[in-house]
């Protein structure tokens, strides 16, 4: 009765645990008669597991095949086996404990059996299997690999995927994580083991890259993100990552990088400022010259507004208006494109062209470029100046071409203008250019100008300039130049003033030398015209001579006279050939001199005698007076010239009044005087008076070739003397020869 | 007027050396001046000459002037004139009141007709 208790309690709690359970416990006799069912599966309720006492294990399962597993697994326990298996009944796998049944003797007296229906269980398994197959599917198909590091066994594995990516052997399996990063590109396994370590020690999202070299030697470039697991009490125990090929991107993205770079080269390289914006006016790009050019700054070119900027930039334009209209006008006609020119406020020049951005077939904005043709705008201007200029110097009338390029000068070089021109020394203004307020206000000339150096300076608040005109290394003149308010002389300036100055000068000694064969030639021509006339007084005193004497016309006393007369003039003639042989010596730099020991006091003698006749004629008293020692190395000849040609000269301009001729010793020199009181010379005569060809008188009244003074002069300087005159109109003239004793001949 | 007297305008002494010598071997009775204010001054204080010669190029007062200075006076406009000079172009004012030109340097024939036919 106890026993029964107790069995009634025991199949109490069973039931109670197979209700939560699936699950069946019997017992078998030795033939393997079921004698104790209890429990319930799918198929079998309570009940009807109660039901199945007393049928066999054979009759159970339909089949008398002792090999049939439930059959084998129960006779295997009767042998003594403990057997453990699965098995299939219905559709539901059953894990079943078989295992002998013995009595107190320990004789096996049949068996008992447990199976607990783990269907679900295996289900869940199969289910793990597949979604890590679908996993791995998905791997391979989207190249993602992936593998775990644990931690504590320092064990890596890793997917299939990454296998075949990283170009691991078939059935490599994983090892140590040296192992592994030793299966990386070598300049990358101390990131990549840093970047795990790091993650292990603070757990956390994590990635990096990293270069690999396939068996076949490709180089890819791979991408590793991870995170790590950690156990219960936060402890890292897991580094578990994904990694996939980025090698196509990588490249992708170089060739895209390149290319921008390449672009963004090609725009900073560019002389041209490059401004590209949207049709809503938005900069799209611009390069540094673009900001350079217009002097935008680029805190306003980031914010990105056309608009903006093109209040910031019309500022510095001359005609601000007019630019923004353009403008305007283009941003409405998207699909046009315009090339114009800019003009600066501050000189420069630029030219635009702009021409829509089309988006297939679409115009999306719009290019601008802008390129500084400053130089050239200058260097055109600067040769139609120049150009022009040499058109109004192309006169022979200095004062007509100086005026012409002083107006043209103002105002592109300046406001006002001013040439002065060396006379005498000294710098005299000739012209001034510019508004009559202005003209007033060119200062003097700058003293550099006179030693031939071109300046900027300033004066007050303005910049002027100053360039010097120079002829054949000689300072000629200056020009002047006064810049408005708004300007500052440059060196860009100064070389073009100093080109004009080169032309202006060219012009003027140009003139000039052409003025100046111009008088030669007339000097020569009323040279020749004397000469001739000089010749024909000589000529017919001879003609009527000889012709009075060959004809028998003159009675015995007059033919002596004839015969004085034809020795006067033979003389005459010869003086006349010889001055003017004497003339293309000293030109030629060929008159030649035989010193020697000669008295001043006997030449004075000898000369005047020589033209006692002549003196007599013209009714001068000649009175020589001496003093001293007058004995020094001198060419008596040339002595001889110098004391007629003075003598010559006192009786022909002396109007018959007493003439002195005087000659002292001092000092190793000896001074000559030959005074007259005839008609004098004029004051501005005075300088000119020993140069060729001149006379103070008018050729009618006195004839002569106007040669003499101006050999004596000559003659008394190679002797290393100095000749100089002393005279007033009509209070006749004085002139003073001062001769060294000895001197070599220059 | 006397017959026969010539004055002779030259500032050449040779010149009116020369031609003093010819024509009184002519049988003229001949002055000379050496410029124009000289001929002036001895016509002023001799009887007006029957003939006068004058060089252009002279001091003081060259031959247009003297030939103006004669022309202008009553006494001695009309006494003939010949005009003696190195330019064949010049005196060209004087010239129309010239009776006649000699260009120098002349022959002796030149000079002989010329003061025969004027001074006779």
């Amino acid at each position: 009765m106890h026993s029964d208790q107790a069995e009634q309690g025991t199949s109490a709690y069973l039931r109670l645990v197979f209700k939560q359970v699936p699950g069946v416990v019997w017992a078998t006799d030795r033939e393997l008669r079921l004698t104790y069912v209890l429990g319930r599966t799918q198929t079998i309720d309570e009940e009807a597991s109660a039901e199945l006492v007393g049928r066999t294990v054979p009759d159970f399962v339909g089949s008398r095949d002792p090999s049939e597993p439930a059959v084998a697994h129960h006779l295997a326990a009767l042998a003594g086996g403990r057997q453990s298996f699965d098995y299939v009944l219905h559709d539901h796998i059953f894990a079943v404990l078989i295992e002998p049944l013995r009595d107190e003797a320990g004789e096996i007296v049949g068996t008992v059996g447990a199976a607990l229906d783990v269907t679900d269980r295996l289900q869940s398994r199969e289910q793990l299997a597949r979604s890590e197959a679908r996993l791995a599917e998905a791997q391979r198909m989207a190249r993602i690999g992936s593998f775990e590091w644990d931690i504590a066994t320092d064990t890596v594995t890793w997917s299939d995927e990454l296998r075949r990516i990283y170009g691991f052997a078939n059935g490599e399996s994983g090892g140590t994580l040296d192992a592994f990063l030793r299966k990386l590109h070598p300049g990358d396994r101390a990131r990549v083991r840093l970047a795990l370590f790091d993650a292990s020690r603070h757990p956390g999202p994590f990635g990096c890259e990293h270069r690999l070299v396939r068996p076949e030697g490709e180089t890819r470039v791979l991408q590793i993100t991870g995170d790590v697991a950690v156990d219960k009490t936060g402890v890292p125990v897991r580094v578990v990552a994904s990694c996939w090929d980025i090698t196509a991107q990588r490249q992708t993205t170089e060739r895209l990088e390149q290319s921008l770079s390449l672009l963004r080269a090609t725009l900073d390289s560019t002389a041209d400022g490059i401004l590209v914006v949207d049709r809503d006016g938005r900069v799209a790009a611009y390069n540094q010259r673009f900001l350079t050019l217009w002097r935008v700054p680029p805190t306003l070119a980031e914010r990105g507004q056309d608009r903006e900027m093109l209040t910031h930039v019309s500022d510095q334009l001359e005609d601000p208006r007019a630019f923004l209209d353009g403008v305007r006008e283009l941003y409405t006609t998207p699909e046009r494109e315009a090339l114009d020119v800019l003009h600066f406020r501050d000189g420069r020049t630029f030219e635009r062209f702009s021409m829509p951005r089309i988006v297939e077939g679409e115009p999306v904005g719009r290019v601008w470029s802008f390129r500084d043709v400053t130089r050239r705008e200058q260097l055109l201007r600067r040769t139609t100046f120049l150009a022009d200029a040499a058109r109004l110097l192309s006169t022979l009338d200095v004062n007509k071409a100086v005026s012409g390029v002083a107006e043209l000068c103002v105002p592109y070089l300046g406001e006002s203008c001013a040439i002065d021109l060396i006379h005498d020394g000294a710098p005299r203004r000739i012209m001034v250019a510019g508004d009559p307020g202005e003209k007033a206000r060119v200062p003097e000339l700058h003293p550099a100008a006179l030693s031939g150096h071109s300046v900027i300076y300033s004066v007050g608040t303005k910049s002027h300039m100053v360039v010097p005109l120079m002829c054949r290394n000689a300072v000629i003149g200056a020009i002047t130049f006064v810049a408005p308010r708004t300007r500052q002389y440059t060196n860009v300036d100064l070389e073009l003033s100093d080109a004009l100055a080169r032309r202006i000068s060219l012009s003027i000694d140009n003139a000039r030398l052409y003025q100046a064969a111009h008088d030669a030639l007339k000097v020569r021509d009323e040279f020749l015209s004397i000469a001739a006339h000089e010749l024909r007084g000589p000529l017919t005193s001879l003609h009527l001579a000889v012709q009075g004497l060959l004809h028998g016309a003159l009675p015995p006393a007059a033919a002596r006279t004839a015969l004085d007369v034809i020795q006067r003039e033979d003389r005459r003639l010869a003086r006349f050939v010889d001055d003017l042989l004497d003339l293309g010596r000293i030109r030629t730099g060929q008159l030649h001199f035989h010193l020697e020991e000669v008295d001043l006091g006997t030449v004075l003698r000898d000369v005047v005698s020589r033209h006692a006749a002549e003196a007599a004629q013209s009714g001068s008293k000649v009175t020589v007076t001496s003093e001293g020692d007058l004995a020094g190395q001198w060419d008596r000849s040339r002595l001889e010239q110098v004391v007629t040609n003075l003598l010559s000269n006192a009786i022909k301009y002396g109007e018959g009044q007493p003439i002195e001729i005087s000659a002292t010793e001092s000092a190793g020199h000896v001074t000559l005087k030959v005074s007259d009181r005839g008609i004098g010379i004029p004051s501005d005569m005075l300088d000119r008076i020993f140069d060729p060809y001149q006379r103070a008188v008018d050729v009618r009244h006195y004839g002569g070739l106007g040669l003499g003074l101006h050999i004596v002069k000559v003659i008394v300087e190679a002797l290393g003397g100095r000749i100089r005159v002393d005279s007033r109109p009509a209070e006749g003239a004085t002139f003073s020869v001062d001769l060294p004793k000895s001197r070599s001949v220059v | 007027m006397t017959d026969h007297l010539i004055l002779i305008v030259d500032d050449d002494i040779d010149v009116r050396t020369m031609l003093c010598a010819l024509l009184s071997a002519e049988g003229y009775n001949v002055l000379g001046a050496s410029d124009g204010v000289e001929a002036l001054d001895c016509m002023r204080v001799v009887d007006p000459p029957a003939l006068v010669f004058v060089d252009l190029m002279m001091p003081r007062m060259d031959g247009e002037h003297l030939i103006r200075a004669m022309k202008q006076s009553p006494e001695l406009a009309r006494i003939p004139i010949v005009v003696m000079s190195g330019h064949t172009v010049a005196g060209g004012a004087a010239r129309p009141a010239a009776s006649a030109f000699l260009k120098k340097p002349f022959e002796l024939d030149s000079l002989l007709t010329v003061v025969h036919e004027l001074a006779g």
